[in-house]
């Protein structure tokens, strides 16, 4: 249960952490959150004399893949870390009570860090029958979830399933499966779409909230821009390839075994805004487009009812660049005067740039 | 032998690229037949030759390194280099007539491009962004630019009051 005043830098050094791991985990959140190496100083700094966060983990229609992906981290700390720096006073899939002491927890948390514990949500409500398709502990799930949104400090919509319904709201959506932030309209919802979400833009977003004391910068559609600002086709390895309209034609051709462009082969990567190009899986290792498939686009709006994963991307005129928030004056660009058009290009020169200067984002 | 000029070098890529646009991408749903291929503002930054090619399927920032710095690196992986903008990652690709390159999306697919003059006039706008110097206020005011500098790492402002 809650760990009162105790720090996370406290905890980590009772289990026997060493200063030194701990100031390379501060330093490696900071590169990962895009941060300058002063933010490191302040993340060591305010992991070392805020009071933990504690974090309520709740779970509606889902595959908990955001779960085991959140668990994978790869830095060796981030069992120890993560689940040391969030109090996580309450995750079904991960915590020891059970029964009616799991249940008590919540209502403990609730009553006794009013306003201040964070609300995590993977997975989502099924509003259809009065929620009769998800029950949990007894009661509809969309009650609970309401009742704990109530009294959070912030919401995470954690993967595809929270942030926009994902398959289980896939046409008819029989169930009527709904993304949280239809059910949650008045408080502050970070979408963290994925699916699952990479393990370290989970860290890097629990750590940046609890550390920061507030949520990151969010695009209009409420992702933070550290990571889903960038669209997998523009930091893909593949796209010079494309740029030379070299293309796989189909699978195990030759083309395939030098590595070409996957776009004729149904590669979401040009509407796809995640960090998997970026950041990749499993530490870095590979991503899917790296292994030879492509991108099927699972952090966007609606992936499941796009046609199939194989299908090729005939219809990017609709969706892709004018859905970031950065580039909103493009679409207007073609008919509006030269002052749009220079807008819009030093916007964009300025999304390549890597931060210099990280005031902006730990102030 | 490798290209040093830098008009020579823009014109050689659009030249490849124009190639690239008719045998492969035309009929590709990728294709905007309202733009074409052209270089543009190529010049020479130091050790680099820097500019931007447009396309009708893409907007890349494009850069030549004079020196051998991409002869160790393979096609695909991602080198850094700093503009007055920042730094930009590039992704090393190799180009039959001017060797080895690096490339940084600007736009792609290009459908938010009416005809190539706003085409041109942006990648201009966004060239001029990411080599001019950036004007920092902080400098302007006679303070120091960086952020990190002796007199406030001796005073210990960088790391804050440790309460």
């Amino acid at each position: 249960m809650g760990a009162g005043t105790e720090t996370f830098y406290d905890v980590i050094r009772r289990q026997g952490i060493t200063r030194r791991s701990f100031h390379k985990f501060c330093s490696l959140t900071a590169t990962s959150l895009g941060l300058g190496p002063l933010a490191a100083t302040r993340i060591a700094n305010a992991l070392e004399t805020k009071p933990r966060v504690p974090v309520i983990w709740m779970h509606g229609l889902e595959c908990t893949c955001c779960s085991e992906s959140f668990i994978r981290s790869a830095h060796p700390l981030a069992k120890d870390a993560i689940l040391s720096m969030i109090s996580l006073d309450y995750d079904d899939t991960i915590m020891a009570a059970a029964g009616h002491q799991a249940e008590a927890i919540l209502e403990e948390t609730r009553a006794k860090y009013k306003g201040q514990y964070i609300l995590a949500v993977e997975g989502n409500p099924p509003l259809n029958e009065d929620g009769m398709f998800c029950i949990d502990g007894g009661r509809p799930f969309v009650e609970k979830l309401k009742l704990m949104a109530e009294d959070a400090q912030a919401i995470i919509a954690w993967g595809a399933c929270a942030s926009w319904g994902c398959v289980q709201a896939a046409k008819p959506n029989p169930t009527q499966a709904t993304p949280i932030d239809k059910v949650i309209t008045n408080k502050p919802i970070i979408k963290v779409p994925g699916c699952p979400p990479i393990a370290e833009v989970m860290t890097g977003v629990v750590t940046f909230i609890t550390t920061f004391g507030r949520l990151p910068e969010l695009d209009r559609q409420g992702r933070p821009k550290m990571f889903y600002s960038q669209r997998i086709h523009d930091k893909c390895y593949r796209r010079p390839h494309f740029d030379a309209g070299q293309f796989v034609e189909e699978w195990d051709d030759e083309a395939a075994r030098k590595g070409f462009c996957l776009y004729k082969m149904g590669c979401k990567g040009p509407t796809t805004y995640n960090a998997c190009s970026t950041v990749r899986w499993n530490g870095g290792v590979s991503f899917p487009i790296q292994s030879g498939h492509g991108c099927i686009g699972c952090s966007e709006e609606g992936f499941w009812d796009k046609g199939g994963f194989y299908d090729r991307l005939t219809n990017i005129k609709q969706f892709g660049i004018e859905k970031n928030a950065d580039q909103v004056g493009m679409a207007a660009a073609g008919v509006v005067g030269a002052a749009v058009v220079a807008h819009a290009a030093v916007t964009a020169a300025k999304r390549l740039a890597t931060k210099r200067d990280d005031a902006d984002h730990t102030k | 032998m490798k290209v040093t000029d830098p008009t020579e070098f823009g014109a050689l890529l659009a030249e490849h690229y124009r190639l690239i646009g008719e045998r492969s991408m035309r009929d590709l749903p990728v294709y905007n037949d309202s733009l074409s291929v052209e270089a543009v503002g190529f010049e020479l930054h130091g050790e680099v030759i820097a500019g931007i090619l447009i396309t009708p399927w893409f907007m890349n920032v494009v850069l030549l390194p004079l020196d051998d710095r991409l002869a160790s690196q393979r096609p695909g992986a991602s080198f850094a280099h700093g503009f007055p903008v920042g730094t930009l990652d590039f992704t090393v690709a190799d180009i039959d007539a001017v060797g080895r390159i690096g490339t940084c999306s600007l736009f792609s697919p290009m459908f938010d491009f009416g005809d190539i003059d706003t085409a041109r006039a942006t990648a201009t706008a966004a060239l001029a962004e990411i080599v001019s110097p950036r004007v920092d206020p902080a400098a302007a005011n006679g303070r120091p630019a960086s952020a990190v500098d002796r007199r406030s790492l001796l005073r210990g402002s960088l790391t804050g009051a440790r309460t």
